[in-house]
């Protein structure tokens, strides 16, 4: 019975599984390159070589770790979010907490599966597309690029830690929808969010003691902490995201001394649907942090080379931002309604499109509010030019920005070609 | 100014079904709604009470046959057009409230007042929510006020503009028999003068404080009473299950 309502209810919901597939897709792929990775350089001979292949292996296994952890923790936390109110019916029928619990653990299961699949697919491709990448620095001009080698057993462990960083990150949302109150299925009116859970208040006091450790560190002039400096406040920004992104977004917001219906509306309902806010920022500071490491790292310094560059951040830089998006598209269904709300009360179809944009405009500055410090302090860490983790920063900005833009005003255009009666009642959003 | 506010002619409304046919949800309503008046429709489920509604007040396309509010088609606005009418003229009070989640109960009530002028006058919102019983929960938003709470900061908020038309779509249809009776008497109150309020019920008591009330059957209009008692309407809407 369990088995058939894991499969029949990710059948239903496959929409909203899309995002943490791909996700789980990316990390699968990182988990058997990195496999590749140590498999290949224990077959070679060369120390150069072999050094190289695993040197590769730590840093990216490790960057990419990190952001496919916390992308899959936020886009599990938020699919299970946004089907509350299913389960909360579920409970009506009769399916118990801890059933509900494992049918959300068994979905991630399920999907995390098909991901591997498709890794598996994909994963000639990948490891010959790294191993060209990587020869290059590594051998000698015109020597052949290097081989992967990848066996049965490395596939088994690479899998078998994939699918464990997925149960993980899995956790803390089966645990969220064990707790959905029943009554959520009969409650009409929209709740705010609730405050985070008791694992996010223990993650957060853990980072936060390491953040404010090397910071102590640096103003002591202990100076070997270098660009990891940002690991830690990236991981700062997503675990205390539900605290540290309302009270940045409301203080600067309040500043602007506007009273136009669209700025109302825009800087209210951002600041009241602080989970899809949050997840948003979070994740757009995440990419912007990782920005400006590749800035400490010198990749965009001259003659150094992009493609060196990308193998290490091209994923983590491509998995949070199509996490951010994600967690911005998914709220479609909630921002038509809004969008009805205020045309049902008066608003123009031009102030709607204004306070869609300018939602937007507010999650992208708080990402930036909170991502230009911690870059700037990155500098002083690794002991570069402060212009340096700066560089990348606007175009991955404007990369946010149009990505956000695309998300909240989609759903006004979509609104405004169907009929409003249906979509306040549900059937059209 | 003239005395009808509403005319629908010849309403239909038929929405397509898998196989390529469709179903008529609404067959040639033909209605009036005068100033002043309070017109309830009512008729058994499924009889296209909401859809009327939706079409009546601009939320919903009608497939064929026309919708007047003051002299103006419905069908010749569009976009812009359509929702300034709106703004401009029409209420809406919904049995799920609407209100809007993010805002306190003085931001909804102010919301339409911004968006019409421009600015706000606070005492009037103020006055709005003491005219429902509410000023003292001014600064609470919707996850904060009971369901009858909710209703009434609707109610304020759709009368802040002063529309000429007032639509209610089950207004009473998920509260207590208390803060039902109160809203129905603010809706009561509210359709006077140049003003009137169209309510569709399925509560036969309040369809019965209409000073009109159109029976709705498989979509077409089934009986029109004139200032009915209870028992009448309960008579009319029977027979109209009945007969289905």
């Amino acid at each position: 019975m369990i088995a058939r309502l894991v499969l029949l209810d990710a059948a239903r919901s496959w929409r909203l599984w899309c995002a943490s597939f791909v996700v789980m897709v990316a990390a699968a792929l990182v988990a058997l390159v990195c496999a590749g990775d140590v498999a290949t350089a224990r077959s070679l001979a060369d120390p150069v070589d072999r050094a190289g292949l695993m040197n590769h292996a730590m840093i990216f296994g490790t960057m990419n770790a990190v952001v496919v952890i916390g992308s899959l923790w936020v886009l599990i936390t938020f699919t299970v979010r946004l089907q509350r109110r299913g389960y909360a019916l579920w409970q009506f029928a009769g399916v118990g907490p801890g059933t509900i619990r494992r049918v959300v653990l068994g979905q991630a299961l399920v999907v995390a599966l098909v991901a591997l699949a498709v890794a598996l697919a994909l994963l000639p491709w990948a490891l010959s597309a790294v191993m060209t990448v990587l020869s290059a620095p590594l051998r000698d001009i015109g020597a052949p690029p290097l081989t992967a080698t990848l066996g049965l057993v490395e596939v088994l462990v690479a899998g078998g830690a994939y699918l464990a960083v997925v149960l993980l990150s899995a956790l803390s949302g089966a645990r969220a929808a064990r707790s959905t109150p029943a009554l959520l299925a009969v409650r009409d009116v929209e709740e705010p969010d609730r405050g985070p859970g008791r694992l996010r208040v223990a993650f957060a006091i853990v980072t936060a003691v390491l953040f404010v450790g090397m910071l102590v560190a640096m103003a002591f002039g202990v100076y070997g902490i270098t660009s990891m400096f940002l690991v830690p406040a990236m991981l700062l920004v997503v675990v205390t995201a539900p605290w540290l992104v309302p009270i940045v977004m409301r203080g600067w917001t309040r500043l602007v001394p506007s009273s136009a219906p669209a700025w109302l509306l825009a800087r209210e309902t951002a600041a009241f649907a602080s989970a899809r806010s949050h997840a948003a920022v979070s994740l757009f500071t995440v990419t912007l942090l990782l920005g400006a490491f590749t800035g400490l790292a010198g990749l965009w310094d001259e003659g150094s080379d992009p493609a060196a560059g990308l193998a290490i951040f091209g994923t983590p830089v491509a998995v949070v931002l199509l996490t951010g998006t994600s967690t911005v598209l998914m709220t479609a269904l909630g921002r038509r309604r809004d969008t009805a709300l205020a045309v049902v009360v008066g608003s123009t179809w031009r102030t709607a499109t204004a306070a869609a944009v300018l939602e937007a405009v507010i999650v992208v500055v708080t990402s930036l509010l909170i991502a230009l410090p911690l870059a700037l302090l990155s500098s002083t860490a690794a002991l570069t030019s402060w212009t340096d983790p700066l560089r990348p920063v606007p175009p991955l900005a404007g990369v946010a920005l149009v990505v956000m833009l695309l998300a909240t005003t989609a759903p006004v255009g979509q609104v405004r070609r169907r009929a409003l009666g249906p979509v306040l009642a549900g059937a059209g959003a | 100014m003239p005395d009808v506010l509403l005319t629908a002619r010849r309403l239909s409304k038929s929405f397509p079904r898998r196989g390529g046919d469709s179903v008529d949800v609404l067959r040639d309503v033909s209605l009036a709604v005068h100033r002043g008046e309070l017109v309830t429709i009512v008729g058994p489920s499924g009889s296209g009470k909401s859809t009327l509604l939706q079409c009546l007040s601009g939320l919903d396309s009608a497939s064929s046959g026309t919708v007047d509010v003051l002299g103006t088609d419905l069908a010749t606005l569009r976009g812009e057009r359509l929702a300034r009418f709106r703004r401009d003229h029409l209420g809406f009070v919904f049995q799920s409230y609407n209100l809007i989640p993010a805002l306190t109960a003085a931001d909804n009530v102010a919301l339409p007042l911004r968006l019409r002028h421009g600015a706000v006058d606070r005492g009037a919102v103020r006055a709005a929510l003491d005219a429902v019983g509410l000023g003292g929960v001014a600064r609470q938003r919707p996850d904060q006020l009971s369901g009858g709470q909710q209703q009434r900061v609707a109610i304020a908020r759709s009368l802040a503009t002063q529309p000429d038309l007032l639509f209610a779509d089950e207004p009473t249809g998920a509260l207590d028999t208390e803060s039902g009776a109160r809203v129905l008497a603010m809706l009561r109150e509210a359709a006077t003068g140049r003003r009137s309020v169209v309510m569709v019920t399925h509560d036969l008591e309040a369809a019965a404080l209409g000073d009109r009330v159109i029976v709705l059957r498989d979509g077409g209009v089934h009986r029109e009473l004139a200032a009915p008692t209870a028992e009448q309407v309960l008579e009319a809407v029977a027979l109209a299950g009945a007969t289905r």
